[in-house]
């Protein structure tokens, strides 16, 4: 005879985990969604807290504990059940009589058939589980596809961009100096310079001329180490050529001798100055003595003998490269600062910075110093209307002149080789002389040529 | 001195035996009175369950469908006293309760009190709807109390006692329908309906002139008291106990349980005298059916017998062609056996 206690016992289990199975699936698609939305605003305002967002998947053992504890507070109660058996059975309220008030002769009428107990079970069919909980997991899945969103400089404010740029500046200052690429005037200018910016933008946004003087020192430190490099490319070069001609004649002359000592002693100073500091590792005597002539007396003073002069030179060039590439690694370094901290170097891709003209430039396929077509022509230096210091006239008092005039003029001649009286006879093409001509009116013999002033 | 109550020991539940010899005296009566009203086994079934559970009919149909018939019918065959009024404008009270009147004994004159009809097993009060409030309400402390009033003086009724009313539901032209605490005290309202061809042809050839069948005694009155313990006896397990509760307060619109319909339509639920009526009519119709116990059927059987005329229906009901009857099958379709909602994950 079926134990009809056991199988009111099994159905309220049964009954007890579909409902743990809904309790649990309505906690987990919230729970889930709940998630899923915290990825997504992590991911989407709070970039920099993602990695740590993923703990609160550590709350999901959690959930079905809970949907566990609320099942066990709303369960069904075994009356229930027994109703809910009896229905099944048929029994017309036999069962739950029994299950109250035993009774050995009734319970003979109650069904004695297991099979028709066993199929009055209900049966746990997940589908509603199922169809509840894919939408939320498909979500959540969504979510964490979701790429994080980049974290921008938006956040800096203006005074941690002057402090950025201070910082940058001061970097590639400390990079020139490792470099031994600046001379010791040229470093303490561009140190004081460096820090009267600092005292300037101190706790204080950036002004445009302030921008303009960061790019402005950025610029010239950057052009300290071309300066170097370009020593080094030209020193390097002539000792290319020199060696190229010993290789071919056997023996250099004195003259091309004295040519590469020139380009040397105008090109390898810094090299000299890290010889006269002590910082020559792996250096041979010889070549720590040439340098020290170098400093000292501005060249090389390159061993007579031939065959030393060779090993010298070799030494030499190897050393040049080392050093350029040593150079060009130091350069690439001080190159990618502030790449990374919000200056919105990037065009597109947010941050402060003053537009897309911070975009670099890339030109495309140029050519290298030495195939190019057209060779730098350096003028010769010009000199003054009236060079000559010869005495025209004795007066009582002293000349009279404008200094006002004479003045930028006198600057601009000093600087520029090309000013003064070789472009004045410099030949013109005859192409434009027409031009030429029709703007200075030269026809007309009244009007006078006008002289620099003027123009 | 201990006063805490001793827990109340759960009764025995009858033995089969028992309950199968109730039910065949059941079943005789009901065959026999199926002899004397042909085709009518549901309302001859309602109207013995009512009985057994010792409560007050209310028969309403069209004239000519048996409504008096089948009250003598049960009358003759229980071996009740049976009283007939036939209920009229003019009845007065003291036409049914008794009256007291002045007599003359050994010499001295005193009211003597002269029983009315009312005093009797079974009073067939037809067509009660013709009678005055005042004569109506003359039944009210009988029907509840089994006991009558008069001058001060308190009568107990025989017992058992049972008014089985009869009413009209047309020609309502100069009738007082009845007060609804009066309707309340019917345990069943039953609506006799028409009968089909194959019975009326039964009727027509077994009936000559109209004249039923003699009946002889089936019970006792011996025999229906212990048929009246036995239906106290029957168990009322707690979830059947538990529905009825539900289907009674689902009867009210105010119950947030209760269905949409009843929140549309009703305006009045069902009292506390239902629930008792149902569970005790429930326990009857089990012990007629021959079970120790109620189940959720024998609710669902008694159920629109017992709370039809208990449910006050709105006017929009009227408007929208609901009847009582009708209203109170859906209420009970719409209420689960079980008050708990099988889970989804589950295939029962």
């Amino acid at each position: 005879m079926p134990d009809s206690q056991r199988w009111i016992f099994r159905h309220l289990r049964r009954l007890q985990w579909g409902q743990f199975l809904g309790d649990c699936a309505d906690a987990l698609s919230l729970y889930l969604i709940v998630v899923g939305c915290a990825i997504l605003l992590v991911k989407m305002l709070l970039p920099a807290w993602w990695p740590q967002t993923l703990w609160v998947f550590a709350g999901l053992p959690l959930v079905p504990l809970w949907s566990w504890r609320k099942t066990r507070l709303h369960r069904f109660t075994r009356t229930e059940a027994t109703a809910m058996l009896d229905q099944k059975l048929e029994a017309g309220g036999l069962l739950m009589t029994l299950s109250e008030t035993p009774d050995e002769q009734w319970r003979e009428h109650l069904p004695q058939v297991e099979s028709l107990w066993r199929e009055s079970l209900p049966r746990i069919r997940p589908r509603r589980f199922v169809s509840l909980l894919a939408a939320p997991v498909a979500f959540v899945v969504a979510t964490c596809f979701v790429p994080v969103r980049e974290s921008s400089s938006l956040n800096a404010s203006p005074t941690k961009v002057s402090e950025q740029i201070t910082e940058e500046l001061e970097e590639i200052l400390e990079s020139l100096e490792e470099a031994n690429v600046l001379e010791e005037p040229e470093k303490e200018e561009l140190r004081k310079e460096l820090e009267k910016f600092a005292e300037q933008t101190h706790d204080q946004p950036l002004t445009h001329e302030q921008w303009e003087m960061a790019d402005f020192l950025r610029q010239q430190m950057q052009m300290k180490w071309e300066k170097n490099e370009r020593g080094l490319e030209a020193a390097s070069s002539a000792l290319d050529e020199l060696m190229s001609k010993m290789a071919n004649n056997g023996e250099v002359s004195a003259e091309q001798l004295e040519q590469f000592e020139k380009a040397a002693g105008e090109n390898l100073q810094s090299l000299a100055r890290k010889a006269l500091e002590g910082s020559t590792e792996g250096m041979s005597e010889q070549m720590k003595q040439m340098l020290k002539n170098l400093a000292q007396n501005g060249k090389l003073k390159m061993p007579g003998d031939a065959e030393a002069r060779k090993k010298a030179m070799e030494e030499l060039k190897e050393m040049l490269e080392n050093e350029a590439q040593k150079l060009a690694e130091q350069r690439g370094e001080c190159q990618g600062l502030g790449e990374c901290q919000g200056l919105g170097q990037a065009p597109g891709q947010g941050g402060v910075n003053r537009g897309r003209a911070d975009a670099e430039m890339v030109y495309g396929k140029e050519s290298d110093r030495e195939n190019t077509k057209f060779k730098e022509v350096v003028l010769p230096p010009g000199f003054l209307d009236e060079p000559s210091k010869q005495i025209v006239r004795m007066t009582s008092s002293a000349p009279e002149t404008d200094p006002a005039l004479e003045a930028p003029r006198a600057a601009a001649r000093k600087n520029d080789p090309a000013a003064g009286r070789a472009t004045w006879f410099r030949k013109l093409n005859p192409k434009y002389r027409g031009v030429v001509r029709k703007f200075f009116n030269s026809n007309k013999k009244a009007t006078p040529i006008p002289d620099d002033t003027e123009l | 001195m201990n006063n805490q109550e001793t827990p109340a020991t759960p009764q025995s539940l009858l033995s089969p035996e028992e309950v199968a010899r109730a039910k065949a005296t059941v079943d005789h009566l009901l065959s026999e009175l199926g002899r004397a009203i042909l085709g009518q086994e549901e309302l001859l079934r309602l109207a013995v369950i009512c009985i057994l559970a010792r409560g007050h009919v209310l028969l309403e149909g069209l004239p000519g469908l048996g409504k008096t018939e089948l009250v003598k019918s049960l009358s003759f065959l229980m071996g009740l006293s049976f009283r007939r009024v036939q209920f009229t404008p003019d009845l007065l009270p003291g036409d049914i309760l008794g009256s007291p009147i002045l007599e003359e004994q050994d010499g001295a004159r005193r009211l003597v009190f002269h029983k009315g009809p009312i005093f009797a097993n079974l009073l067939l009060a037809d067509e009660i709807n013709r009678a005055t409030p005042k004569t109506q309400s003359a039944l009210l402390e009988a029907m509840q109390e089994r006991r009558v009033t008069v001058l001060g003086e308190t009568h107990q009724l025989p017992l058992p006692f049972f008014v089985l009313a009869t009413q009209n539901p047309i020609e309502l032209e100069g009738t007082y329908p009845l007060p609804e605490a009066q309707l309340d005290r019917f345990t069943f309202k039953i609506s006799v309906e028409g009968v089909g061809a194959d019975t009326l042809q039964d009727i027509i050839t077994q009936r000559k002139h109209g004249v039923p069948p003699q009946l002889q005694t089936v019970v006792t009155g011996d025999e229906l008291n212990h048929l009246f313990e036995l239906v106290d006896r029957i168990h009322l397990p707690e979830a059947v106990a538990n529905y009825i509760a539900r289907l009674v307060t689902s009867t009210h619109a105010s119950n947030e349980g209760a269905p949409e319909l009843v929140k549309q339509f009703v305006r009045y639920g069902a009292s506390p005298r239902a629930a008792i009526a149902l569970a005790n009519t429930s326990r009857a119709a089990a012990l007629v059916a021959g079970k120790p116990n109620v189940g959720f059927d024998d609710v669902k059987f008694v159920a629109p017998s017992v709370l039809s005329h208990r449910v006050i229906l709105d006017y929009s009901a009227r408007i929208d062609g609901w009847e009582n009857q009708s209203l109170v099958r859906e209420l009970v379709d719409a209420v689960p056996e079980v008050g708990r909602d099988i889970p989804a994950d589950v295939k029962v």
